[in-house]
Formats: C-alpha cells, sequence, structure tokens
C-alpha cells in the first residue's frame, strides 16, 4: 500500500488537491471511507477487496463540496457513479483527480471523464450470479407469491434511510418521502408507508442506478433492495439499450423523450 | 445474594412452547441471514444460540418501531379517542445480553422519571426480561467502560448463564422474575453454583476510563474532533435505531379527518429534517452537530439530567453503522484532546 | 407496576370560537373546550405552550397567546408554515380540533411586582409576549411602567392590529410600533425604523425594570446590545425558544438544546441561561 501513499502524499504536497478521499481500514472487515489531509493519515490509506463503499457519496456532501480540489481514489461502481453524477450535472469534473487502482495494482490516474468511461467499459465486471439468481427465482413466481416475498422483506424496514444516504444517486436536496404537502409517501415504518417508500425511491433510481449494491450493503434490516433496482435495470437496459454511469453524456431512459418513442401516452 | 436455580435447555424450550400455547409473545434471537435479530418465536426451536449480539436491540418490545398514540373517530363536531389496547399477556423477552438489559433501566428513568409516558409504562409492565449473559464478545464490546459487565444482572428478571453442558444457571432478579419462576417452578431445579458462573462469562477489556471521560467531554462542544471524525457519517438512522438507549420519535397522523390514530415511530438527531423549523433554519446544520449531539447525548447530557450516561457500550451502532463510524475512537479522540 | 394511566397524548377537543385574520397567511384562533368538564381542569401560566391538532393532519407547536387571566378561552396565534398549519387555516369557526397543553415553563411575572416591563417583540414574535401584555395589564396595578415596543417588516405584517390600537389608547400603557423602512403606507402614523433603533430612542429606564424579547434573531441579536447599554443585565432580559417540537412533555427529543429541553426546561428563559447553553437554537 505504500504506492498509494507516496501517490497521495504527492498529490496533497504539490497542493493539486485539498482534499483526498480513499480508504483507511474500518469496523470489522470493512472498509471506511478517509478523508486524507484534513483526518485521516496518509500512511493508512488501504486499497483492496475490503473497500466496497461508494465514495461518490461524499462528492455531494456539501462539508466535501466546499473544498476546491479533491482527490477520490475510486473503486469500480464509485467510477460509475461518477459518470452518472457528471452526466446528471451534479459534478465538474475539473474540481476533481480521480484515480483507481487496475487488477494489476497499478494507479491510474485518469486525465479526464472520458477515459474514466473507457476504463468502465472496458473492466465491466459479471453481475453477481446470486444476484441473477434470485431474480430468476423471483420473475418465476406468480404475482402473489412475489407480493408475499416483498410484503415480508419490506415490512422490516425501519426507515432509517441508510439505503438512501449510502447512495450516490440519492442526492435530492429533498426527497420526496420528506414532502408532506402532499404527504406522497407514508412516514410510519409499516404497511403502506413501506412499499411507497420502496417503490418510490426504485422508480426514483430506474436507470441511473449504477449498480453499487450499497442499499442493499448497508439496510441493517438485511432487505434486498439490490433485487429492485437490479430488476429494473435489466428492463431498461432492455427497452431502452444503456446502463447508467456507463456511457458519458447519456440522457436516462425516465428523463428524455424520443419523438419515436413507441409509448402512446407520451405523445 | 440472588435466589440461585438451573434449567435446562429442554426444560427452558418446553417453557417457551408452554408460555406460546398460553397466548403470550415470546421475542428472541432469530437469525435472518447473516444477522440474528429480536423477533417473536413461534416455536423454541426458531431460537438462535449463536450470536454474540442481536443486531437491534431489545428496546422494540418496549419502544416499537410504530406505536399508536391513540385513535379517533370524529363525527361531526363529535370526537372520541381512544387509547390503544394493549395485550394482557406477559411479553416474554429471551436472551437480551446484560448491556441491552442494563439499557432497560436507563429507559425506566427516561421514559417514567418525569411525565411518565403511558404507553411505554404499559408495555414495560408487561414484559419479562429473561437475559443472558456474556460467554463471548467482541472487538465492538465495551461493557466494561460503562461501569457494565459480561455477568451484569441489572435490568433483568431472570438472568442466565449458559453453562455450556446444556443446563443454564438462572438468578432469580426482580419481584416479576420471582413471581414468574414460582408460577412456572416446576421447570427449574433447585440447585445452582454462583461459582460456575465467572469461569464461563467473558472477559472485556476497559478501553477508557468512564470518569475521566465525564470530566473530558464537558466543554468538548467546540473541538474540532467533531468535524473530524464525522466526515464519514452519511447521515442515516442507522445507528440510532439500532440502539438500545436511543429513544426520540416522531408523531404522525395516519388515516382521515373521519377516523384514524395517531402514531410515533422511532426518528433520530442523525437526520437532518430532524430539527428543521418551518422557516428552513436548522439549529443543528451540519452532520459534524448531529454526530456531536448523538454521542454527548450518551456521554454527557443524560449524565446531567439523570445521572445515568446512556450508552450501554453494546457497540451496536459501531457494527450497524453503513460508513464505519466508530463511537469508541470518537470517546478516546476526545480523552486524547 | 408503573401506574401510568394517563396517556399525554390524548388531546383536550376544543371548538373553534373565533378566527381572526391578523396579516397574510396570519391568523388566530379562539378556541373553547368542547368538553366542560375540560374547562374546569385546565389552567396554565403565561409563556406555556400547547400542540394544536388537526385530526388527520398532525400537530404543532405555538404558545397560547392569550392570557391566564381570562379563563373561558385561549387564543393561538400562527403562520401558515406547513401541512397542519395550513390544515388548520381551512379549519371554520365552530369546528373542532385537538389541543394539549400547557406545556413548559413560564414567565416568572409574579416575581416582578412593582417593576416596570419592557416589552419588546418584532413581527410574530408578538404572540407570546402579547399573553405577559394582557396578563399585566389584566393586573395592572401589580405592575409600575409598562412599555410595548412593537415592529413588523410592513403594516399589513403587525399582527393584533385592534389591540394595537386599545393599547395606544391606554394612558398607562407606552406603545411604540413601528415598520422597517419601505414598509410604510401612506396613510401609516406609527413609526418607521427597526425595532432597536426605536428601543434606543424609546429609552426605558432599567430600574426596576425586566425586559422580555421575542422576534426574529437578528432583531433579537440586536436589541440585545441596545438593553445593555440602558442598563439592564442578564438576569433581568427574558426571551423565549421556538425549537422543532413534536411531544412537548420532553421524550420526543426534537427540541433539545444540549442537555436542556425547550419544551420542558423551556421555553422561557433568561438572557444568562441563555447564553449558557450551546448554539442550537
Ligand atoms: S436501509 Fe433498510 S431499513 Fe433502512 S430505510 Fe432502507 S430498506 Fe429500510
Ligand atoms: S454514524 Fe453511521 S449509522 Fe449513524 S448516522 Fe452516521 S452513517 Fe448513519
Ligand atoms: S451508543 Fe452505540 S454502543 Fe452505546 S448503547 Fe447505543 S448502540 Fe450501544
Ligand atoms: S442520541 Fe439522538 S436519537 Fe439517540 S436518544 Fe439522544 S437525541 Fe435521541
Ligand atoms: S418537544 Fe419532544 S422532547 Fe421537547
Amino acid at each position: 500500500m505504500d504506492n498509494i501513499a507516496k501517490n497521495i502524499n504527492q498529490l496533497i504536497a504539490d497542493g493539486s488537491v485539498d482534499i483526498f478521499i480513499g480508504y483507511v481500514k474500518g469496523n470489522d472487515n470493512r472498509a471506511k471511507a478517509a478523508f486524507f489531509n484534513i483526518s485521516d493519515k496518509v500512511d493508512n490509506a488501504i486499497f483492496d477487496a475490503s473497500c466496497t463503499q461508494n465514495l461518490a457519496v461524499y462528492l455531494h456532501k456539501h462539508e466535501i463540496k466546499s473544498f476546491a480540489k479533491i482527490g477520490i481514489f475510486a473503486n469500480y461502481s464509485t467510477l460509475r457513479a461518477i459518470i452518472q453524477l457528471a452526466n446528471e450535472n451534479q459534478i465538474k469534473a475539473e474540481k476533481y483527480i480521480i484515480q483507481t487502482m487496475n487488477k494489476d495494482s497499478q494507479i491510474i490516474t485518469f486525465a479526464n471523464l472520458t477515459e474514466v468511461e473507457s476504463y468502465v467499459q472496458a473492466n465491466r465486471p459479471a453481475p453477481a450470479a446470486a444476484m441473477i439468481q434470485k431474480l430468476d427465482s423471483l420473475s418465476k413466481m406468480d404475482r402473489d407469491e412475489r407480493w408475499e416475498f416483498w410484503s415480508k422483506e419490506l415490512a422490516s424496514c425501519i426507515k432509517c434511510y441508510a439505503c438512501r444516504s449510502a447512495c450516490p444517486m440519492c442526492y435530492c436536496s429533498q426527497c420526496t418521502t420528506d414532502c408532506n404537502q402532499p404527504q406522497w409517501i407514508g412516514v410510519p415504518a409499516h404497511g403502506q408507508g413501506n412499499f411507497e417508500w420502496h417503490i418510490m425511491r426504485a422508480m426514483h433510481l430506474a436507470g441511473r442506478c449504477v449498480a453499487c449494491g450499497e442499499c442493499q450493503r448497508v439496510c441493517p434490516m438485511e432487505i434486498p433492495l439490490g433485487l429492485l433496482n437490479a430488476r429494473l435495470n435489466i428492463d431498461i437496459a432492455t427497452n431502452f439499450g444503456e446502463t447508467a454511469g456507463m456511457t458519458l453524456g447519456a440522457d436516462y431512459a425516465l428523463s428524455s423523450y424520443k419523438v419515436d418513442d413507441k409509448e402512446h401516452f407520451i405523445r | 445474594m440472588n435466589e440461585l436455580k438451573t434449567i435446562n435447555k429442554d426444560k427452558l424450550h418446553q417453557l417457551f412452547d408452554k408460555l406460546i400455547a398460553d397466548g403470550n409473545d415470546v421475542i428472541a434471537p432469530k437469525r435472518k441471514s447473516e444477522k440474528v435479530f429480536f423477533g417473536k418465536i413461534i416455536s423454541s426451536s426458531d431460537i438462535c444460540y449463536d450470536y454474540i449480539q442481536t443486531a437491534f436491540s431489545a428496546k422494540s418490545s418496549v419502544f416499537p418501531k410504530c406505536e399508536e398514540l391513540f385513535s379517533y373517530e370524529k363525527n361531526d363536531n363529535e370526537i372520541k379517542h381512544l387509547d390503544p389496547v394493549f395485550s394482557d399477556k406477559t411479553t416474554i423477552v429471551f436472551g437480551s445480553r446484560p448491556c441491552d438489559s442494563a439499557s432497560f433501566d436507563y429507559l425506566k428513568v427516561f421514559f417514567l422519571k418525569e411525565n411518565p409516558d403511558f404507553h411505554f409504562a404499559k408495555r414495560y409492565d408487561s414484559t419479562l426480561l429473561i437475559s443472558m449473559t456474556c460467554n463471548k464478545s467482541d472487538e465492538h464490546c465495551f461493557c466494561t467502560s460503562v461501569g457494565i459487565s459480561p455477568s451484569d444482572t441489572k435490568g433483568s428478571d431472570v438472568s442466565l448463564t449458559d453453562l455450556e453442558n446444556g443446563e443454564f444457571l438462572a438468578e432469580i432478579i426482580s419481584d416479576k422474575g420471582k413471581k414468574f419462576v414460582a408460577d412456572y417452578s416446576s421447570f427449574f431445579e433447585n440447585k445452582g453454583d454462583i461459582s460456575q458462573k465467572s469461569n464461563k462469562n467473558a472477559k472485556v477489556d476497559i478501553k477508557f476510563d468512564l470518569d475521566k471521560l465525564k470530566t473530558k467531554i464537558k466543554g468538548s462542544f467546540d473541538w474540532d474532533t467533531w468535524d473530524k471524525q464525522s466526515l464519514a457519517c452519511l447521515g442515516c438512522g442507522a445507528c440510532a435505531f439500532a440502539c438500545p438507549t436511543c429513544t426520540c420519535f416522531d408523531i404522525q397522523d395516519e388515516a382521515s379527518p373521519k377516523s384514524g390514530s395517531r402514531i410515533r415511530i422511532w426518528d433520530t438527531c442523525a437526520l437532518s429534517l430532524f430539527t428543521l423549523h418551518a422557516s428552513g433554519h436548522n439549529p443543528r446544520e451540519n452532520q459534524a452537530g448531529r454526530w456531536r449531539n448523538r454521542v454527548l447525548h450518551k456521554f454527557e447530557y443524560t449524565d446531567t439530567k439523570f445521572d445515568m450516561v446512556s450508552c450501554v457500550g453494546c457497540g451496536r451502532c459501531i457494527k450497524t453503522c453503513p460508513a464505519s463510524m466508530n463511537i469508541i475512537n470518537q470517546v478516546i479522540s476526545i480523552m486524547e484532546a | 407496576m408503573c401506574n401510568c394511566n394517563n396517556n399525554m397524548y390524548i388531546p383536550y377537543p376544543m371548538r373553534i370560537a373565533k378566527i381572526t385574520d391578523e396579516a397574510p397567511s396570519v391568523k388566530t384562533f379562539r378556541l373553547e373546550f368542547a368538553n366542560p368538564d375540560d374547562k374546569d381542569k385546565f389552567s396554565f401560566k403565561a409563556g406555556q405552550f400547547g400542540e394544536y391538532s388537526v385530526y388527520g393532519e398532525g400537530e404543532s407547536t405555538f404558545c397560547i397567546a392569550s392570557s391566564p387571566t381570562r379563563k373561558d378561552y385561549i387564543e393561538c396565534t400562527f403562520r401558515q408554515a406547513g401541512r397542519v398549519t395550513n390544515a388548520l387555516a381551512n379549519c371554520e369557526e365552530g369546528d373542532i380540533i385537538g389541543f394539549r397543553g400547557p406545556y413548559g415553563n413560564t414567565f416568572p411575572i409574579d416575581q416582578w411586582k412593582g417593576k416596570n416591563i419592557v416589552f419588546i417583540a418584532g413581527g410574530i414574535g408578538l404572540p407570546p409576549i402579547r399573553c405577559v401584555i394582557w396578563n399585566a395589564l389584566d393586573l395592572r396595578d401589580n405592575f409600575n411602567d409598562i412599555t410595548i415596543v412593537y415592529g413588523a417588516r410592513k403594516v399589513e405584517d403587525l399582527v393584533y392590529k385592534h389591540e394595537l390600537a386599545e393599547w395606544e389608547a391606554r394612558k398607562d400603557v407606552n406603545l411604540l410600533v413601528t415598520v422597517d423602512p419601505g414598509g410604510e403606507t401612506p396613510d401609516w402614523k406609527g413609526k418607521v425604523g427597526f425595532v432597536p433603533a426605536i428601543l434606543k430612542e424609546a429609552a426605558p429606564s432599567a430600574q426596576n425594570s425586566v425586559a422580555l424579547v421575542c422576534g426574529p434573531p437578528i432583531m433579537i441579536k440586536l436589541s440585545l446590545p441596545v438593553l445593555f447599554e440602558l442598563g439592564f443585565n442578564e438576569d433581568s432580559i427574558f426571551t423565549t425558544l421556538e425549537n422543532r417540537m413534536k411531544c412537548g412533555i420532553g421524550k420526543c427529543g426534537h427540541c433539545t438544546v444540549g442537555p436542556y429541553y425547550v419544551c420542558k426546561d423551556g421555553p422561557v428563559l433568561s438572557y444568562r441561561e441563555l447564553m449558557a447553553l450551546p448554539q442550537e437554537y
């Protein structure tokens, strides 16, 4: 890990960054987001399989945004999230020095987002077999069984909003679930309110979800939220031929409009 | 000296099955996939023994994530309020760890000392805590730093120790516990040797000196440690909802103007909306302030108010945090400042 | 056994006896107890607040704006700012709403016998103070000089316009009403200027006096140096805090300022007490 530290130290020393976001060892066998030059020691920097958190979530946190030059050591999903955030005009590429480490443990510094785009396209991992299997078994269920499955899973949601907080794409300054005029989504963490919350969130992420799996990883109740987003991602990709965070400058399916759209209601 | 008995695992399970058959709720550790949660069991075979700590505390048995405060019916201009209906059966919570049971002592003071809370009181009165001392601990346990220990019985009605030979040592702690054990005396055996307990119980190192912390933390409000430690915090509610002593809630109405209910739901000072004024002003405007509030509330504010530090050292917030925030590291950084 | 048989979350049903439009999106409700028994049980003191609810919409917190000396009703004045206040604003006279209270501590008005009282309020900050004003005026002999300095951004934003006229006409009240520069209408007869400046001009004596300040944070901030200059001190200046509240009884945690619960330890505090709190209000 010495070369990571050396590299970060270099960027800090020559003034290329005011803050560098990376990873250090966290609780249990997890990694924790680190904010070098501000709160963490560069010597503790790591980058390994434990570094799963999507660091792009911090790019829209206001405490971080206020820095002029930001470095980030991104894992694969973080890179995808960065592209998607740029597509949604949430970040300005010039502010960032984006780095990653490839399979051969070489540090890559991206000159621009186009290079990030080529990297994510070239290095796309195969979807997790367990996820595919679970999606398959869900689509084989009839409606009632699926309803049953989700009713049971979602009943345990406590509305801690960790899924939303950890999601790099949930950046709205006012989430629909927090609007109360009108109250679109029931606040209490039970029954209908839980369904409304998750259906709403899944729809808002349809075609924007970068498949990092953070929502599912962070859910303290072990709700398999990733299934909702994965299903929608597949449907969007099949119907509209694009996947979030893979193509620079792509519109996203639910906000774009084409004159030759096959749906009548849209014309 | 507490009254001692033993009960073997088969008898314990028969006891639970009988309690369930008699219509009582039994809440016990159950495995979901990787984590173990407290949940209502329908048979003693649902119980999971392989856990150091459940992912969430047992507080939901006395302070559920959603609960009706009252319901109402409104006709023209006549309004009728109805108290929620509480079951007259006992809720048996089995397998709470000493930290968890100790949290009930805090909850009791918090909810009942001033302005006694009707709903908590009703649930507390009908809850019986059969706790289990700890034979194992992990790196996030710090009960001994906050005056609790893996062998502690405070807050419990009956405290069991797994003797790892198919038998449990039962210490009968409270009057409620005495009555319960008397009612089901046939399941217990009148023997027991307290010296067997300490051999089994885990040793947990003291991570910080509480008295020193209490002095040091006063006046830490303006330190930059809060800003530094909290940068990773995402501002969700996972830590507080998992915490046995977090008691904050929101009040919401559900249903129509004609009939419906007013309910309370868990809420937390970690969320930015918690303190937001209607004017848009937010007195705790950044995450550092919210993280600070949670830590100071545990170690300073409740100590000022109730003479009780309200962190019981269970480590749940550490294990649950999606961002790997760590309250022990924060405490240590205060001690070192 | 805890022996707790009182569900504190159940409100008193209250009938809206009168609705007054005070200012744009500001209304005053006069509320009467729908059950006469409740009225007999109920009493409160100046400075306390309550939770007002529209069934199906939720609760909202405001002070009791009427005086405890008027026992047949309570009044509240609110600005439409959210779901519940909007629902309240849609209510009509005769409708039933819920009220829980009284909650919180009170102004130590009993200790002010024989003293001068200076009331300083801005905009929607008058209601909590109006409660004390009427309380003092209804027991007028107990107090010495009464000075009221009240300001709003514009003439139309002044609340209790009819009462301002009434106080103006009284010889035993020194009332100064002002609007911010630019907020005056052609026929405006009051003062023009910010509250702190008008206060300075009025220069009430600090001798044997207490001052109550309530209004926008900036008004409070700028009025304090004026008061200190006049000779008021940390213990003779009082204000009320308005943090977000849900339960009103020290349980929900929303209102806390450090270890201080605004709903239980407050909302009334002296300047000295205010300064001891962390800046979380
Ligand atoms: S993280 Fe899990 S429990 Fe929390 S709001 Fe999301 S789904 Fe619900
Ligand atoms: S400390 Fe962790 S669990 Fe708590 S609010 Fe912050 S991110 Fe969420
Ligand atoms: S603050 Fe954390 S360690 Fe302390 S009692 Fe709560 S969850 Fe447990
Ligand atoms: S730490 Fe925060 S959420 Fe927990 S009880 Fe205290 S104020 Fe409430
Ligand atoms: S308003 Fe609930 S604790 Fe103060």
